[in-house]
Formats: structure tokens, C-alpha cells, sequence
């Protein structure tokens, strides 16, 4: 009788509790984050209508999956009110949710119970096609429901002495994805302009173009040879429009004045985003001792803010892992209190024009924490909310990193509704 | 519903010079209406609306009429005065894929340089037709009381 009680009390809510409890969020986008949370596992039925000429399989990407490997499964999810969910193959031992078909509809289940219809991504026309020097363009730049999504370089030179961040698997699933794949280390400029170019011909398919690459210390002052990268890289891109600022976003290092002024002068950028990754100094210095080593947390909050001088209000945000937070053994011991105090730091960013977004925290197996676990449904619920609440306190928009145009986000995502 | 109201309006949304309005809320009950451009009847007998601005109070609403499985409201009006009042629920929103990619080619084939925010699916939940002549032969059928007496006068 003691162990049934102890284990109710223990129970974490299910999604339908999480649902009924905020009817103030929609039961979609706490669906997405659930889906998030815990990954899908793709049944055969599901695979099995899985079609090349339409869906878009798993291309190159930053980090690893869930499952560890490198399987040619469908890219992700989009929910019937368009919502974007990017999620990954979990192993069925984790209690992911099933994509499967039934009754003919594509649909995602849980303990066997219909949750909802999905579709796959589509998959965008120019992934066939090849640049004129014979790379294919899909390794080139990869897709999204809505956005282009150009990652240079898949290397981060924070792990040049072992001080990459304990949640990231950058650098091994960079290796893994090179000899799998054949996905080039480095870029070169003229595949990018010609795969951007390619990418234009199809009408309606994109509305922003989103860089984001490891971490580069090097050159004249830290980070310098990241900056050049990037500015020959949206000059690259640049080519292809007639107007000189274009939809886009840039996720980097958090960067100088200088740097972020040559960014925004010499190429077509219109916002900007550097991922503090989590709120808390202590916990940043020993989560992403690289970053703490390189720039430190308060010097990466003031970069933030000096962005938005640059770029404009709306215009710049940051990103953080949701959950990871409470890592242990260091982490906050409560969710209550991590929420409490994630939302504090947020706000001090907000009320100087910085917006913070929630990225689900996926534990991956060739990460340092790979035997964590990310935190509740409730919380990510209750952090969502809190973030979206902190844009309408400060009345800050965030149209480059929504729904549409990224997707990650479920924070982000309630903005379709102010 | 029923598939007995099809052709009506099938034939109605097809008439040029027929207007199609939309009337939504928001979250906190601020009402909202809106000129239907571009509103057609699919084959499974749901509304087809596109929506071309992505910053509108229509989309918003819709938006949220679908996450919080709210009803809308749209009045079709033909120039001859035969009006439809139809309660509708939004069920689906496209933002991208091939369906999405075709409307977006067509509407700026009629419009020229727009662009499309989305498509939007809504599923007919009631239709009653409010043309005035046809009303008001059902009032004076089923409320005598409706009225005034200089009407019924000697």
C-alpha cells in the first residue's frame, strides 16, 4: 500500500493532465514539446509511406540524434496548424512517442492512443541537385518547413582542450556524420551561392536563411576568423537577392561590438542570436566552461545587450537548453526554483530589448551528460509560458526566430497569438 | 454537415461580385471582422480561405480559433441580396508543403506581388441563410408577435 502511494506521488502528469491544467496554452504546442521531450520512434507502417519525391529524409545536421546513429528516416514533423516540431529517433526503451499509420492517417501515438495527424517535412527541390563542382546541395545547405539553414563548419574549437558544452555532441557527431555521409568539414562560397540560388526557384518555400556553425577562437582578437567566415558567407549569400538586407539570422559566439558592427555593415544580417545556453553564472561556468573560459557569462549578457544597438529591438535574442538546469550534480535542486531563477536572468535580458528562447534539452549519447535526464513536461510548460510572458511585459517582438521562421521554439511559437 | 448546401454555395462563392466576410475574436473576446478574398469550396465540402497577411487580427484569430477549437462566423452575400450565414471551425492552417506552394504561385498570378501567410481549412459546422426576403417569411410565420399592428390595420 506504502509503495503504491509512493509511486502515484512520484508519477510525473501525463500529457493530458499537463493539458488540463493550462488551458491557457495551446494543447498543440504542449503536444510539440512533449514530442520534444521524449523524440519519436517511427513505426514500419510509417516508413513505409515515407516518399523521396515528396518527404525529406534526415540530412546533415549540427548535432546527433537520440538513437546515436545516422539513419535515413523522415527529417521531422509538422502539425496541422502548421506548427513545426523538430524532433529525433529515440530509442523505443526511452518511451518516445510512435509515429505510425492508422486508419490510413499519419498520426502520432502514445501507449496506442491517436494524439494527433502529422505530416512529414517536405522535401525542397534543389536536394537533388548538385553545385557545379559535384557537392551535393543538400550537404550544403539543409531545409526546414520554411527556413534554409546553412551550418559552415561543424567543428567547435571550445573542444580543443575538452571545454565544449556538457549537453552538445558538435564535434563527435561532426565525425561521425564525415565518415558516414561524406559531409564536407568546411564549406566553400561559390556551393553556397549556387545551392541559395538553386534553393529561390522554388516559389513559396522559404522565408528565412539561418547560419549557425561551432565556435572559432582564432584570429587578431577571439573569434575574429568566426566573424570573417561569416561575412564571406552572407556575402555569398547576398549575391542572390536585389536587395541589400535579406531575411536571416546569424546564431554565433557572442561577439564584440566591432565584430557584430562589421556583420551588420557589411552584409545583408537583420538579427542576431548567441546562445547563452543556460541562466545562471555558476552553472554556465561549469556547464560551458569554454564560453566561461573565452567570454564569461556577464561579458556574454553585455554582448547581448550591445547587439541590440546594432540590430534593433526585436531584432536579437538568445538561446538557452531548456532543463539543463538542473542537471546534476550542480544543477538547481527544484524545478520550481530553476524556473524561478531562469526567469529572473531572462528578464534582465528583456528589459534591455534581448528576448530568451527555450530549446527542449535532447540528451544525447555522445554528449558529456549523456546519462541525464531532461526535465518535466510541466516545467517546459511552465518556461514557455514564462518567456512569452516576458515578451509581451516588454513588449518585444521576435518575427525572425517564430513559429514560421524557426520552429524550435515553443516559447516562440505563442506568439501567433499576439 | 450535411452536403446539401454545396452547390448553393459553391455557386455563390463563384458569382463575381459576391463578398465573403469573417468574423472572429480574439483571447479576450474582442471581435474582429474581415473581408474574405480568396474563399472557396473544397471537393470534401470545408472552406478553403487563403490569408495573405500574416500580421492580420483575422489570422491571429483564426489561429487561435483552431488551437483553443473555437467557432468562426462567415456571412456570404451575393449581389442579387441571397446572404448564408456560416458557423465554421478552422482545423487545419498550412504554412508550407505543396498545397501551400500552390496557392502561393496562384495568388500572385491574380494579385501580382503578394505574398501568402497561409491556407487555411475550415470545416462547415452550420449554415442558415439570412437573405432578408427569405427571414423575414420565416418570422412572420413563426413570431406573429414580431409585429406592429398599423401592418394588420383595417
Amino acid at each position: 500500500m506504502t509503495k503504491s502511494i509512493v509511486t502515484t506521488q512520484n508519477r510525473e502528469p501525463d500529457l493530458d493532465e499537463i493539458i488540463a491544467r493550462y488551458p491557457d496554452i495551446p494543447p498543440l504546442i504542449i503536444t510539440k514539446i512533449d514530442v520534444q521531450r521524449r523524440g519519436v520512434h517511427y513505426t514500419e507502417r510509417a516508413l513505409q509511406i515515407m516518399d523521396d519525391a515528396k518527404h525529406q529524409r534526415r540530412s546533415a545536421a549540427l548535432f546527433g540524434a537520440r538513437d546515436g546513429k545516422v539513419t535515413p528516416v523522415p527529417e521531422s514533423l509538422v502539425f496541422r496548424d502548421g506548427t513545426t516540431v523538430l524532433t529525433d529517433p529515440t530509442p523505443v526503451e526511452g518511451n518516445p512517442y510512435h509515429v505510425d499509420v492508422i486508419d490510413g492517417l499519419l498520426v502520432i501515438t502514445d501507449q496506442g492512443k491517436v494524439i494527433e495527424e502529422v505530416e512529414y517535412w517536405p522535401v525542397p527541390d534543389y536536394f537533388t541537385k548538385q553545385t557545379s563542382a559535384g557537392t551535393p546541395m543538400k550537404f550544403v545547405v539543409t531545409a526546414r518547413p520554411q527556413r534554409l539553414e546553412i551550418s559552415p563548419s561543424s567543428y567547435c574549437h571550445f573542444w580543443n582542450n575538452d571545454k565544449g558544452c556538457k549537453y552538445c555532441d558538435i564535434v563527435n557527431y561532426f565525425k561521425q556524420e564525415k565518415s558516414e555521409l561524406g559531409v564536407p568539414a568546411k564549406l566553400n562560397f561559390t556551393d553556397i551561392t549556387e545551392t541559395i540560388g538553386e534553393a529561390l526557384k522554388q516559389p513559396g518555400r522559404f522565408s528565412t536563411i539561418c547560419m549557425t556553425a561551432g565556435s572559432d577562437t582564432r584570429g587578431a582578437e577571439p573569434f575574429d576568423n568566426e566573424v570573417d567566415y561569416y561575412v564571406n558567407l552572407l556575402q555569398a549569400i547576398g549575391k542572390n537577392f536585389t536587395t541589400r538586407k535579406f531575411p536571416s539570422q546569424l546564431i554565433s559566439t557572442a561577439l564584440t561590438e566591432k565584430q557584430l558592427r562589421r556583420l551588420y555593415e557589411e552584409t545583408g544580417l537583420m538579427s542576431y542570436t548567441s546562445d547563452i545556453e543556460v541562466l545562471n553564472e555558476k552553472l554556465f561556468n561549469w556547464i560551458c566552461p569554454g564560453k566561461a573560459e573565452w567570454i564569461g557569462y556577464k561579458e556574454w549578457q553585455q554582448r547581448l545587450i550591445r547587439a541590440v544597438d546594432i540590430f534593433g529591438r526585436g531584432n536579437v535574442n538568445t538561446g538557452i537548453v531548456g532543463g539543463v538546469e538542473l542537471a546534476q550534480p550542480h544543477g538547481f535542486g527544484s524545478e520550481d526554483e530553476a524556473l524561478q531563477r531562469t526567469l529572473e536572468e531572462a528578464e534582465y535580458l528583456a528589459s534591455y530589448g534581448v528576448s530568451t528562447v527555450l530549446m527542449v534539452w535532447v540528451v544525447r549519447p555522445k554528449s558529456f551528460f549523456s546519462d541525464q535526464k531532461n526535465a518535466s513536461l510541466d516545467y517546459y510548460v511552465r518556461l514557455a509560458r514564462g518567456l512569452q510572458g516576458l515578451r509581451l511585459k516588454y513588449d518585444l517582438s521576435m518575427d525572425f526566430d517564430d513559429y514560421r521562421r524557426c520552429g524550435n521554439h515553443a516559447d516562440s511559437d505563442l506568439l501567433r497569438l499576439v | 454537415m450535411s452536403n446539401s448546401w454545396n452547390e448553393e454555395l459553391k455557386t455563390i462563392l463563384t458569382t463575381p461580385g459576391t463578398v465573403a466576410l469573417l468574423a472572429t475574436i480574439n483571447g479576450d473576446g474582442t471581435p474582429h471582422a474581415a473581408v474574405m478574398e480568396f474563399v472557396s469550396l473544397a471537393e470534401n465540402g470545408t472552406l478553403e480561405y487563403l490569408e495573405l497577411l500574416e500580421s492580420s487580427h483575422s489570422y491571429r484569430n483564426l489561429n487561435a480559433s483552431l488551437w483553443f477549437s473555437k467557432t468562426v462566423a462567415i456571412l456570404i452575400s451575393n449581389p442579387d441580396g441571397n446572404r448564408y450565414l456560416i458557423t465554421g471551425k478552422p482545423v487545419k492552417i498550412s504554412i508550407s508543403g505543396s498545397t501551400f506552394e500552390e496557392r502561393y504561385v496562384w495568388i500572385r498570378e491574380q494579385r501580382g506581388d503578394v505574398d501568402l501567410a497561409a491556407v487555411c481549412i475550415i470545416e462547415i459546422i452550420d449554415v442558415v441563410e439570412e437573405t432578408f426576403a427569405v427571414r423575414f417569411a420565416q418570422q412572420e410565420a413563426d413570431r406573429p408577435f414580431y409585429t406592429h399592428l398599423d401592418r394588420i390595420a383595417r
